[in-house]
């Protein structure tokens, strides 16, 4: 939680600013992400509502239509704190909202991201092409196929990847959402592929085609 | 969201309806994102501030500030509706918003391999 004696008068704020990064964590409705927030996250995953209409960006005339802003969109978030030894970090996990109705959030949610995690059902994987198209071109992301407690394998990661075509370089590997360890390695594994794009290592194929396959789906 | 749960509810909400929390303004006057951080000045306006929302913002904003998503889910308000709260506060002199930091590039190697290396650091991970 924050800390809010630290300063008790009002000083100044601290001389090394705390630098943020971010996070998205996507995927169907429920398939997990509020789990693997919540596994990783140092405080208790907070909900957030964005108003309907204010579609992710600051640049949206409102004026006029706020009758309509009774729709809201909920969207889970947490945070994990980094020290390194130059400074401190906050790295924020953003948890989409599931359906597809709500993508138009996901730019504003996406924004300054260093990558995204796509979670992946395998009893609902078709759920997963629109998170993959919608990183495809705009981030490096990793594939997680979330394993539910009792389920029995029903793809393998690599059957997962031929499934929803994802790319080669595109790391695709199994998870367990509710826990800590999986969930952080899930998050390493994004940085490392993050890194791997960053340092031109790898490099993003270019969606070719986006046939669905949803015959098993 | 819409199709889950029951279709009422017997929460009655804010009792302060978003909108009238902001007089009615739509736009917030400073751009901000969801995750852009918030300090609280040091300035005498930050101890004379008046409503409950606002002294909240304060007290979340010190040290090392907080983002715009945390105060709105702490204050339990809509995004936008806070970040027009916080523009008023800004305007005010009570709060800045963080600038961006150099080295905070989400492309830049060395930012993500610091991540990277904090990631790996915390406490239960080491050593795997």
């Amino acid at each position: 939680m924050p800390v809010y004696d630290d300063s008790p008068t009002g000083q100044a704020p601290e001389p090394a600013p705390t630098v943020d990064a971010k996070i998205v964590i996507a995927g169907g409705f429920g398939v997990g992400k509020t789990t693997l927030v919540k596994s990783v996250s140092e405080i208790t995953p907070l909900t957030t509502e964005e108003t309907l209409t204010s579609a992710g960006t600051e640049v949206d005339d409102l004026a006029g239509i706020e009758a309509k802003t009774a729709t809201t969109v909920a969207m889970d978030f947490g945070r994990i704190t980094l020290t390194t030894p130059r400074r401190q970090m906050v790295l924020y996990l953003y948890g989409t909202p599931g359906q597809e109705r709500f993508l138009f959030t996901w730019d504003d949610l996406s924004y300054g991201a260093i990558g995204a995690v796509v979670l992946v059902d395998t009893r609902r994987l078709a759920d997963a092409f629109v998170p993959v198209e919608f990183f495809e071109h705009r981030m490096p992301f990793v594939v997680a196929v979330n394993e539910f407690e009792g389920a029995l394998y029903r793809y393998h990661p690599e059957e997962v990847r031929t499934a929803l075509e994802i790319p080669p370089d595109v790391p695709v590997r199994a998870c367990d959402a509710r826990d800590r360890h999986s969930a952080a390695g899930v998050l390493e594994h994004l940085l490392m592929h993050a890194l791997a794009v960053a340092e031109g290592r790898t490099h993003r194929r270019s969606l070719t085609a986006t046939t669905a396959l949803g015959a098993r789906t | 969201m819409a199709g889950e749960g029951p279709a009422w509810s017997t929460d009655p909400g804010p009792v302060v309806r978003p909108y009238a929390l902001t007089r009615g303004r739509t736009r917030p006057a400073h751009a901000m994102r969801m995750h852009s951080r918030l300090l609280t000045l040091p300035s005498p306006a930050a101890r004379q501030v008046v409503t409950p929302e606002a002294r909240r913002v304060v007290q979340l904003c010190r040290g090392h500030g907080c983002a715009v998503a945390e105060i709105a889910a702490t204050l339990g308000r809509p995004v936008h509706v806070t970040k027009i709260l916080l523009s008023d506060l800004i305007d005010s002199n009570v709060l800045m918003i963080q600038p961006a930091e150099d080295g905070a590039d989400p492309t830049d190697p060395n930012f993500l391999g610091e991540i990277l290396a904090g990631l790996r650091r915390l406490p239960d991970r080491a050593g795997t």
